[in-house]
């Protein structure tokens, strides 16, 4: 009966840890969309990069907890896109800089995507 | 994860499922639940090891779900008989007072070739001698002979031999197996009394043997 019990707790702990960084997911994928929408439809040089930039030091300040659930190989394709975003404000190349934007958006939420519960997630 | 969460609860409760529809011929030695978790968890444990862009958590979480699943699940189905009987088998008797019951075999699939076979396995060669064959919840059959074919025990002849209990192994290869020799009762002052009797070393020993009567068997080195 002991061991149910402990079988018990741990189950317990395990969906409690599941939600919890299911909850931090979802932040943090609401918190990096929040700050993309933030970005200007059209760059400006002289602020935009530097907006870029503290996103890619957001992104890499969480890196570590977001690891935990999420594969590196999905987190080191938004900083690739947020370096290629950074380089299209830098150059003013607006359709290269909304072709990212709009690729960054995708891959932000693939960061989430296994937190969600969806059928087509789940199939 | 969450994903994983509900994909490990989805795929364990179908093969459970699937495993309990498929009876208990492809169990061997396991319980259903028991033989669901170990294939799952022998292929969930390889995933992060061959797959390094998987985090570690995508089989920790389905491996610790699974283990305490299994555990809570036994728990609760000792407590629930009815539940119990939904997800565990029931032993099958296919042979009743010597007549093999042909429902029963084709229920669980057991052919007469399959039960004669096994009952050969067991020294039975006539399914006259067999009171009872049951197939059991882990695919083992068990056969209960006829009384008159049973071997005669001593207790059937009037006699009262000798307790023995078991045989203790305290000594393997010139090392003592202290686990055992607590077990036996026994302490090293008696082993290395009982190798002086026998004017043996302990390194000299290959095996020494001791049941809860007391009787020793020493198997020396150069002997064996």
């Amino acid at each position: 009966m002991k061991g149910c019990v402990i079988g018990g707790v741990v189950l317990a702990v395990v969906i409690l840890l599941v939600t919890v960084n299911a909850v931090f997911v979802r932040n943090t994928v609401e918190r990096l969309t929040a700050a993309l929408d933030a970005l200007p439809e059209i760059p400006d040089p002289s602020t935009t990069p530097a907006e870029i930039t503290a996103l890619r030091e957001l992104l890499g300040s969480l890196e570590t907890p977001l690891g935990l659930s999420v594969s590196y190989a999905v987190t080191d394709k938004v900083t690739e896109a947020l370096y290629c975003l950074e380089a299209a404000a830098g150059a003013e190349d607006v359709f290269q800089y909304r072709e990212t934007l709009a690729l960054l958006r995708d891959l932000v939420e693939d960061i989430g995507r296994l937190e969600r519960i969806a059928l087509c997630n789940i199939l | 994860m969450v994903t994983i969460l509900i994909r490990t609860l989805i795929v364990y409760t179908a093969l459970v499922g699937t495993m309990r529809f498929m009876g208990k011929r492809q169990l061997g030695e396991l319980e259903i639940s028991d033989l669901v978790t170990t294939l799952l968890l022998s292929d969930i444990a390889t995933l992060p090891i061959t797959n390094t862009e998987l985090p570690l958590s995508h089989a920790l979480v389905p491996i610790l779900t699974l283990t305490s699943l299994e555990v809570v699940l036994s728990g609760v189905l000792l407590k629930l008989p009815s539940i119990k009987r939904l997800l565990s088998v029931r032993p099958a008797i296919l042979v009743r007072h010597g007549k093999p019951d042909r429902g029963v075999m084709r229920s669980v699939r057991v052919s007469a070739e399959e039960l004669l076979s096994q009952l050969r396995q067991k020294d039975v060669t006539d399914l006259q001698e067999v009171e009872y064959a049951i197939l059991e919840p882990n695919g083992q059959i068990s056969v209960v002979k006829k009384a008159a074919q049973r071997e005669a025990t001593a207790a059937d002849l009037g006699l009262t031999p000798d307790e023995r209990g078991m045989m203790h192994l305290l000594v393997c290869d010139g090392k003592i197996n202290r686990l055992n020799l607590s077990m036996a009762g026994w302490d090293e002052g008696r082993l290395f009394r009982e190798l002086a009797k026998r004017k043996l070393a302990l390194s000299e020993v290959f095996l020494l043997l001791a049941d809860d009567g007391g009787r020793v068997t020493v198997y020396p080195r150069e002997a064996v």
